[in-house]
């Protein structure tokens, strides 16, 4: 399976990683996740922005296990991940995911099972930006 | 030895650095590590955090070597 990562300053766009899975005629299905800055969490309704720190050689080397694992789990082809870090504001995208494989079934677990364990995993952190200040954020699901 | 320690996220903010140096005996462990960093920084007391060495998640039992690349890892929540 082709395992492709990468971090970039300012908003994630869908492009990349799309032309990083669909690597031949064998691809039958990509699927593409994006996950975008929104207003509201659980405590407050005036988010503005989100500020992104990762620690480089580990985020790369975390997605790497993560991706062997989803190989012995799934029929994938290909995943491509590509991760923001500093200031992203509302409404922008901070994260995409592609995977590619023959069939859609296992895409739709295997993206699944991505983010879940990129949410667990993956040195990312995260602070929220208010109106009137800011937070880092705690592990969430 | 002497090992180098990576902060980030709100470690790193509390710490006002993106590093720490802390001398260790020879053959410690990372639960030693622990012991040394809390009783030089109060911000390591009562707060959770995971280490890593060489870009992996170790327990406290984890030997460390003075070539180990360390890092306090705060919650991370990606996406």
């Amino acid at each position: 399976m082709r395992f492709s990562c990468r971090l970039v300053e300012g908003p994630a766009s869908a492009a990349w990683c799309k032309s990083q899975v669909v690597i031949d005629n064998t691809v039958g299905c990509t699927l593409c996740f994006a996950g975008q800055i929104r207003q509201n969490n659980n405590q407050r309704n005036d988010v503005v922005a989100l500020h992104y720190q990762a620690y480089p050689e580990m985020f790369e080397s975390e997605i790497k296990k993560i991706s062997s694992e989803m190989a012995e789990r799934f029929e994938l082809l290909a995943i491509a991940v590509e991760h923001s870090i500093g200031e992203i504001k509302l409404g922008e995208q901070s994260v995409q995911v592609a995977v590619s494989a023959a069939h859609r079934r296992d895409t739709f677990a295997a993206l699944e099972f991505f983010m879940v364990q990129l949410k667990k995993r993956v040195p990312i952190f995260k602070k929220e930006v208010y109106s009137d200040g800011a937070q880092w954020l705690g592990e969430q699901d | 030895m002497n090992l180098t320690v990576k902060l980030f996220g709100e470690l790193q903010e509390l710490c006002e650095n993106s590093s720490i140096q802390l001398q260790l005996p020879a053959h410690s462990c990372v639960g030693d590590l622990l012991l040394i960093a809390s009783s030089q920084y109060e911000i390591f007391n009562n707060r959770v955090f995971r280490v890593a060495v060489n870009c992996s998640y170790v327990d406290n039992s984890h030997s460390l070597g003075d070539s180990d690349e360390v890092a306090f890892i705060p919650a991370v929540c990606g996406g």
